[in-house]
C-alpha cells in the first residue's frame, strides 16, 4: 500500500499520475492535509494583535476538514480513473504538514510515500519551505519524488543553459 | 526500466531492497559511480603540484573502476535474487556523483531512479553534500529515496511520532 500526498495542485495531480504508472496494482490511499484554525492563528501570530471578532474555530475546521474531505476523493476519483486501488482520506495537522504525512504513512503501514515537488531552491525553499524535502528528510520508509511538468521544464532549461556556457 | 544506485553501503542495499517490493519484476539497471583520479586531483587542488605520472593516473582509475563494477554486479545479484531483472552498471563521476546518475537515467530513459540516503542532518548535509539531495534538486524525473536502517530506526516512528496528531475520518 501506498500514500499519494494530494492538495489538488497541478504538481500534486502529477504525482497521482506518476503514482498510477509506476505502481498500477498497489492498493493507494490519497492523503490530504489540513491546518486546524488554531495552529494558522498560532503560526502567522494573529494572537498577539488585537482581534476584532473572534471567529468561530470550530466552524471553520468543519470547513477546512469538508474541504480536504472534497479534495481527498477528487484525488482518489483521478487514481481510480487511471485503474487504481484508490480511497481518499484526510488528516489535520498539529506541527507540520510533512510529520502529518509521516504519522498517517505510519499508521497505515504504508510501503512508500508518493509526492509532488514543486522543485523550489535556495532561498525560495526556506522562505516557502518544502513539505518534499521535510518528508524526506525525516522519512523512516521509501519517499517517491515526482517532479512536476514545469519542474521538469525549467530544470532542463537549465541543464541546456549549463551545456551553453 | 527503473535506475538504482548502489554504492554497497547499507542505505544502498535498503535501495535495492525497497525498489524490488516496489517494482518487482521490474527490469532495473544497478549503477555503480567511480570516481577518475583527475576529478579527484582537480577537486582537492592536488593539480597545482608534480604529477606522479599519467600511467599511474590510469592504473588507479582501470582499478577504481573494477572495484565499482564488482560492486555493480553483487548489487545487481541482490537485486536478481529479490526478483528484479536486473543488470550491472558503472559510471565515472561527472562534476557530482548526482550529474553521473542523473546522465545515466537520462540515457536509459528510466521511469525511477532509486537510491538510499545516508540521512544526514541539516547541518552535516550542507557541509559535506549528500548524494540524494542532490540528484532530487536536480532530476527530471522521478526519484525514490530509501532511508538506510540505521537511519530509518531513528527517525519519525521510534522519536517524533506526535500522538496528539490524530486522523480525523
Amino acid at each position: 500500500m501506498i500514500v499519494i500526498c494530494y492538495d489538488g495542485s497541478e504538481d500534486a495531480k502529477a504525482a497521482i499520475d506518476q503514482a498510477a504508472k509506476l505502481f498500477p496494482s498497489m492498493p493507494a490511499t490519497v492523503l490530504t492535509v489540513w491546518e486546524p484554525f488554531v495552529e494558522i492563528v498560532a503560526r502567522t501570530a494573529v494572537g498577539f494583535g488585537m482581534v476584532p471578532s473572534v471567529p468561530d474555530a470550530d466552524e471553520i475546521d468543519e470547513a477546512s476538514q469538508k474541504a480536504a474531505e472534497q479534495t481527498a476523493s477528487e484525488g482518489a476519483e483521478r487514481a481510480a480513473a487511471l485503474g487504481m486501488n484508490a480511497r481518499g482520506r484526510c488528516r489535520s495537522q498539529t506541527t507540520t504538514t510533512a510529520r502529518a504525512i509521516l504519522a498517517e504513512a505510519e499508521t497505515l503501514g504504508a510501503q512508500a510515500i508518493v509526492m509532488g515537488s514543486r522543485g523550489l531552491t535556495g532561498v525560495k525553499s526556506l522562505l516557502l519551505g518544502s513539505v518534499s524535502h521535510e518528508v524526506v528528510q525525516h522519512a523512516d520508509r521509501a519517499v517517491v519524488v515526482v517532479p512536476s511538468p514545469a519542474v521538469i521544464a525549467s530544470r532542463a532549461r537549465e541543464a541546456r543553459a549549463e551545456m551553453t556556457a | 526500466m527503473i535506475l538504482i544506485s548502489y554504492d554497497g553501503s547499507e542505505g544502498g542495499k535498503a535501495a535495492i531492497r525497497a525498489a524490488a517490493e516496489m517494482f518487482a519484476g521490474e527490469s532495473a539497471t544497478v549503477l555503480t559511480i567511480w570516481r577518475p583520479v583527475a576529478t579527484t586531483l582537480l577537486r582537492s587542488a592536488g593539480g597545482r603540484g608534480p604529477m606522479t605520472g599519467t600511467l599511474y593516473m590510469e592504473d588507479t582509475d582501470r582499478a577504481n573502476r573494477r572495484r565499482a563494477e564488482r560492486c555493480a554486479q553483487e548489487g545487481a545479484a541482490l537485486a536478481a535474487e529479490l526478483g528484479l531483472d536486473a543488470q550491472p552498471a558503472t559510471a565515472p563521476q561527472r562534476k557530482s556523483v548526482a550529474t553521473a546518475i542523473l546522465a545515466r537515467a537520462d540515457e536509459l530513459g528510466v521511469t525511477a531512479v532509486v537510491l538510499g540516503s545516508r540521512g544526514r542532518g541539516a547541518l552535516r548535509s550542507t557541509l559535506l553534500g549528500s548524494v540524494s539531495r542532490d540528484v532530487l534538486l536536480h532530476a527530471n524525473r522521478t526519484v525514490a529515496v530509501v532511508p538506510a536502517p540505521a537511519v530509518a530506526a531513528t527517525r519519525f516512528g521510534r522519536h517524533h511520532r506526535t500522538p496528539m496528531e490524530g486522523a480525523r475520518r
